[in-house]
This record gives C-alpha cells, structure tokens and sequence, in this order.
C-alpha cells in the first residue's frame, strides 16, 4: 500500500496537468474526459489526505483547496455541455483556477489541525464551509469573467450571469452559516461571539464583499460589462484573501 | 440599493483597516482588552491612539448608515409586498420573502450593536483548588481540579502560558478527564456544585462561567484553573436570530434556483 500522502502529491502534479490540459480543450468530448478524470483525482487527492490526517482536518491548506476544487468540478460538470454549446470559455477559467488550487495544494503545513478545540462540532462545521465557499465563490467568478471578456448575446449573457449570481448567493449563505457555527463555537469556548480581533475583522470582510457583490446596482455602472466587473472585483478579492490566507498561515 | 452597495463597500473597507491595525502591537492590545472586557473600559486607549478613534468612530458611522439604509429598504419591501398584496403575483412571494431577509438583517445589525455595548466579559483569573474569587454577583470556589493530561503542556514558562489552547492537540487532551469542580453561590443562598469543563460553560441565568484552561506555575506543584465570567442575557436571541436570518436566505435561494431551473 503506498504512502497517503505520496499519492497525494502524485494526484497534486496530475491535477496540475489536466487542469493545463482543459485549459486548451476546445472539443466537448475531450473536455468531458479530461473534466471527469479532474473530478477523479481531485476525489483520490482528498481521500489520500483524510487517510494521512483525520476525516475531520478541514482547517488546513490541503482541504480547502481540495474540496473547493471538488465544487468547482461538480458545477462545472452540471453546466459542461450546455458552455460547449454556446461556445462560453467559463470551463477554462474554471481549468485555470483549478491548476492554480492544484499548485498551491502542494503547499506543505507545519501547524497541527487536529486540536483539541478544533475537533468541536460547530468548529469542524466552520472550517467545512469555507472551502465549499470558495469552491462557489471561483465558479461564479469564472461564470462572471466569461461575461466580461467575450461578447455575448443576450441570453447566454443573462444565463451565464444568473448562475453566477446562484453561485455567489449559494457561497454567501454557507459562508453565513460557517460564522454563525464559529460564533457559537467562539461562545463555548471562549465566551465571546463577537471579537475585536483580526481574525474576525477578516471573516467579516470576507462576508460584507459577498455583500458588496450581491447588491451591485445597475444604474451605478454605464455598461453591462462593467456591472459585470462590478460584481466580480469583490468575488476576486475574497477568493484571493482566502486562498492567500490559507498559504501564507501554513 | 445604490446607498446599500456603497456602505457594505466602506463597511468591507474597514473591516479591511481593522484587520491591519491589529497587525500592529499597540493596537492590537488594545483591541485585545476590548474583547476580553468591555470597549467602554478601553476608552482612555482608545482616545490615546488617533487612528483608532478615527477607526472606531468611521465604523460607527458606517455601522448606523447601513442599519438606517437596511430599515428603509425594509420599508420599500413591505410597501411593496402591500400594493402586490391579492395578485397571487410571483412578485408578492418575492416582496414577502425580501422583507423578512430584511427584517432579520435588521435585526442582525441591532443585536450586534447591543452584544458590543451591553455584553460584559472579565479577565480570567487563576485559581487553585480551595481558593475563591467573587465574579458579578456571585462567589465562586474551586473545590477540586482533575487534570489528566501531560503535564507539560500546561507548565507556564517565565512569561506564563507556553502553548495557545489551539494547538493542543485532540489525542492529548479529554474533556471527560480534564474538569474542575467549583461551588457558585449567590447572596450567602445555598451553593450550587458544578463541573466546568472545556468547551462547556456553566450558566446560572444571564450569567456564563468559562473554563479558559489549566495552568501550573512555573516550579510549581500544583494544577490550577483559568476561568472568566461574563454577562450576557442576549446569546440565544442572538443565534436564534442568525438561525432565522440563514434559513430565510436557503429559502430565497431555493425560490430563485427553481425559478431559473425552470427557465433553463
């Protein structure tokens, strides 16, 4: 039996290259097998991780990475055909952010995450949402950047930006429920739910640019595309805090 | 929705400002002391530092914009939802469900004003079995400590705690093992006996009891305890709220995804 987090690493480098790969596919049925077998290893990644550490190591780089990818495979699989069809390159943004997670994933961790305080319920339900939030937050940016940077007919446009707006509203109420779950998490443990701290100041960043992102008027913005703009720039920024945070504290 | 995008952009902004000012000591322990107690209590730091009370008062301000923009917003919606009110229109489900996301933000925003300025937290103090401390109106007594694991994880060096509660790990500590049992008594009344464990406050009504963790003096013998008390007669409205305020958003999310699914 080979070593867990041997396999990791293989299944990092791979993720490395089908990501690549999709990047430049141009024909559905290449990109359906080179998205499937992302999906694949992306799987056979985690699991190798959790064997390593604990099922319930969620705080780390590994995890975060991993399973936000696994979100970013799962919707862009839903929605594959249907952006082949109408000629959107969404699936290769979604491939670059992929390649980009599949590097930093190589990232190795010093810090322990199987604490004692860390293994609370409400503490493992916080970390969970994270990843599940930034998985979101890279689909709809790739959805919103698609819009931005090709021309479009109306209804693509419209359709590619309501799922991105899904996306975005999706990671915005599991971001929520995650600080809801660390507040109380913060209360039993530390007697306090709200904190004059960087942490928090952070986490309530984080949620009031989902905010920003989701009341974006019209009227504010002279184009289309900059309202486009408009909504991405503060996904942009979350999903550059979280995946910076996360490599810089390892 | 103009005026709503650009005080969650300012709001974003100083969370973003926060979050660096605590990068730096000198604010960082003030901030510190402001979580550990009250902010009223850290006023004279506060006014020491210029850019902290430039940092405070535009949070305020911010704070107050978006609760009176979020409480005219709410007024829209409900005005709304009364002229579609009978039409069994698709907009009435809508004006009803963007009217109670408003309302519960609303009241996000003002328990959240009331958790900072009526929620009392004191510093945790050291205790050894025997010794007792008055915390709030009541009188509190450790009466035995049972410590289970290695002792040299909470062995304080020259300038006390050696190890953040958060990186001991999991496989070196139990919560069923590690407790202290402490007598609480109010107004000379019979005394209550409780365990206080680790991720498990006690509560005597609007009062919570903390256990912050076991320590033993450098060259010491003796295993004692940390904990804190504090005030706070808001906790479960404050989660019940939030409760409501994030279902209310999964419902509006499931609208709006069987809406497009069906257009799709």
């Amino acid at each position: 039996m080979p070593d867990p987090m041997t396999v990791y690493v293989c299944c990092a480098w791979l993720n490395i290259l089908f990501g690549s790969i999709a990047l430049f596919q141009k024909k559905i049925a290449g990109a359906m097998v080179i998205w499937t077998l992302l999906g694949l290893f992306w799987a056979v990644q985690m699991a190798s991780f959790f064997m390593a550490a604990e099922i319930t190591s969620l705080s780390g780089v590994a995890p975060t990475f991993g399973i936000a990818s696994l979100v970013i495979c799962l919707w862009q699989g839903r929605t594959l055909k249907q952006d082949y069809k109408s000629v959107l390159i969404r699936p290769h943004f979604n491939s670059f952010f992929l390649t980009l997670l599949a590097c930093g994933s190589l990232v190795i961790e010093d810090s322990p995450h199987d604490s004692f305080m860390m293994g609370y319920i409400f503490a493992k339900l916080f970390f969970l949402s994270r990843p599940l939030s930034l998985g979101l937050t890279l689909f709809a940016l790739g959805g919103a950047a698609t819009s931005i940077f090709l021309k479009m007919d109306e209804n693509a446009d419209g359709m590619i930006l309501a799922q991105s707006k899904n996306a975005a509203f999706l990671a915005a109420i599991i971001f929520l429920g995650g600080e809801i779950c660390g507040c109380y998490w913060g209360f039993m443990g530390w007697g306090t739910t709200w904190r004059w701290s960087g942490n928090f100041y952070f986490s309530a960043m984080l949620f009031v640019l989902f905010m920003v992102s989701l009341h974006v008027p019209r009227s504010l913005f002279p184009s289309v595309k900059a309202w486009n703009l408009g909504f991405s720039i503060p996904l942009a920024v979350i999903a550059l805090a979280m995946t910076l945070s996360k490599v810089m504290n390892s | 929705m103009k005026a709503g995008y650009i005080f969650f952009a300012l709001l974003a902004l100083i969370f973003g400002l926060g979050n660096r000012l605590t990068c730096i000591a000198e604010y960082n322990s003030i901030f510190k002391n402001m979580t550990a107690t009250h902010f009223l209590h850290c006023l004279e730091a506060i006014i020491a530092k210029p850019m902290m009370v430039i940092w405070f008062l535009f949070f305020a301000f911010i704070g107050i914009c978006l609760f009176i923009n979020t409480w005219c917003c709410t007024i829209t919606q409900i005005k709304l939802f009364f002229r579609v009110r009978g039409q069994g229109s698709p907009k009435q489900g809508l004006a009803v469900q963007m009217a109670l996301i408003h309302i519960a933000a609303l009241l996000v925003i003002a328990l959240h004003v009331l958790d900072i300025t009526l929620i009392e937290r004191h510093k945790p103090v050291k205790l050894y079995p025997g010794q007792i401390v008055r915390m709030g109106d009541y009188q509190v007594r450790v009466k035995h400590v049972s410590y289970m694991g290695l002792r040299s994880m909470i062995t304080e060096g020259k300038t006390g705690r050696k190890r953040k509660g958060l990186f001991v790990l999991k496989k070196n500590f139990s919560q069923k093992d590690n407790f202290a049992s402490i007598e609480i008594i109010k107004d000379l009344g019979k005394p209550a006996v409780l365990e206080l464990r680790m991720l498990s406050p006690v509560r005597i009504g609007t009062n919570f009891f903390f256990l912050d963790g076991f320590f033993i003096a450098k060259g010491g013998e003796q295993t004692g305890i940390k904990i804190h008390h504090s005030y706070n007669p808001l906790v479960f409205i404050f989660f019940a709220v939030y409760t409501v305020f994030f279902n209310l958003l999964v419902f509006r999310f499931f609208t709006v995804w069987v809406k497009e699914n069906k257009k799709e």
